[in-house]
């Protein structure tokens, strides 16, 4: 009942200020045929003075391009002072897991005896040199960079793989991992260019992977 | 004295004026009526067409390229917005109808009749005559019996006529499709208006007390 008393006075409003509404729709029609008239006029002369007539804006453009370089957009809030955003790791930057961890990054996969030691990609050693790799010489300390702190190819001169080339479970001998304190925050691989003193064609030292400059390597 | 007043009235009025009396009452509350939800109506279509500034803005509000700050930069980009989107709807329809009225006139040119004649003709002729006969309520002229026909409609094959015809239908459909987005225009300038006011309002309730 109340809505239908309201719907009659919502009428007589209506009926009452229906000339202020048709005139004012009347202004918007002329407004609109102006428009179509001018508009085609703006459009040659922006086509003459080669500028951009569209809907999208250069506002537009700065909102996609932080939609689309944003992790989660969906997490910025309209017309919020008080959003702060959120500290996450950014993708993009590809900091390794051993920052945010003490424990151990090696792993080892377990081997067959009877089976020569296959170098597993996954485990956590950077690739630009196999410590586990016997077959290759001893070399000198391969980086010119002393600050570095990872632990030399000679550590393993007398390594107590020796004897055994196949590593069933290597992790106890990490327990004093001397990996704990690395120092590849400091990024001590950046400025490496090892590769230049060394031939590749005489293919004497494993190439350096030098693909990510700010993670101490491929993990 | 009010109740007196009525039954003296009530004597004066007959049976015929009561019925005349009442069913006039009715029809202005059915046009009241009509025209109440008729706003329920009109008012949703342009809650809808209005809305198409919330698409068209959202993306540059939630990234904050525009800020709160920044009032009258969202009203001048959004009603910019909102031109170039009603001249990229409404053009076909104002193309039709200025073609319509293009060749009425060079219909018009070609008979050498530039007043129209032809097309005024060709209404009389289409249309129909009713004879309403009235009385006197209250110093109101009004209908009290159905109406007769006088002139009934001529549709003979007349060129003019039926070209005529063909122009005025084919102008009121592109009429109404271009007056339609002219709504839609109003609606989008009503809906700005609204979100500059709550959008950019300064509310103390929005700030997060833990944020300084």
């Amino acid at each position: 009942m109340t809505e239908f008393f309201k719907r009659c006075g919502i009428g007589i409003v209506v009926i009452v200020t229906s000339p202020l509404w048709a005139a004012y729709f009347a202004l918007y029609a002329v407004y609109g045929v102006l428009l179509m008239i001018l508009t085609p006029l703006k459009l040659l002369w922006c086509l003459i003075t080669h500028k951009k007539f569209s809907i999208k804006s250069e506002y537009d453009e700065r909102a996609e391009a932080i939609l689309s370089s944003s992790s989660n957009p969906s997490q910025t809030p309209i017309n919020n002072p008080s959003y702060q955003p959120q500290s996450e790791v950014p993708s993009s930057q590809n900091i390794p897991q051993y920052m945010f961890s003490s424990s151990p990054t090696t792993s080892f996969t377990p081997v067959d005896r009877n089976q020569p030691y296959q170098r597993n990609n996954n485990n956590n050693f950077p690739p630009y040199s196999n410590p586990f790799d016997n077959s290759k010489p001893n070399y000198p300390n391969q980086y010119p960079n002393q600050q570095n702190n990872y632990p030399q190819n000679n550590q393993y001169q007398n390594n107590q793989y020796q004897d055994n080339q196949y590593y069933p479970n290597q992790s106890n001998q990490y327990q004093d991992n001397q990996y704990q304190d690395n120092s590849y925050i400091d990024n001590q691989y950046q400025d490496n260019s090892y590769q230049d003193q060394y031939d590749p064609n005489n293919n004497t030292y494993p190439p350096y992977d030098n693909q990510n400059n700010n993670n101490g390597g491929n993990y | 004295m009010l109740d007196t007043s009525f039954l003296l009235f009530a004597e004066k009025v007959s049976q015929t004026d009561k019925k005349v009396l009442i069913a006039l009452l009715i029809i202005v509350l059915v046009i009241i009526i009509l025209f109440g939800y008729l706003q329920k109506l009109v008012g949703y279509i342009m809650y809808i067409q209005g809305h198409q500034i919330d698409t068209m803005m959202y993306n540059i509000m939630r990234t904050r390229v525009i800020t709160e700050d920044q009032k009258r930069l969202f009203g001048k980009e959004a009603r910019r917005k909102s031109r170039i989107y009603f001249v990229k709807k409404a053009w076909p329809y104002f193309i039709g109808m200025a073609c319509v009225v293009a060749a009425l006139l060079i219909y018009a040119a070609v008979k050498q009749d530039m007043g129209m004649k032809f097309f005024s003709k060709a209404m009389y002729d289409m249309s129909f005559t009713l004879d309403w006969p009235t009385t006197k309520f209250f110093g109101m002229t009004l209908p009290n019996d159905w109406p007769t026909l006088t002139k009934a409609s001529d549709f003979s094959f007349n060129g003019d006529k039926y070209f005529s015809l063909a122009m005025l239908i084919l102008f009121i459909i592109f009429a109404l499709g271009f007056l339609i987005h002219c709504q839609a225009l109003l609606s989008r300038e009503l809906r700005i208006l609204q979100l500059q006011r709550t959008l950019f309002k300064k509310d103390l309730n929005k700030i997060d007390n833990n944020h300084i």
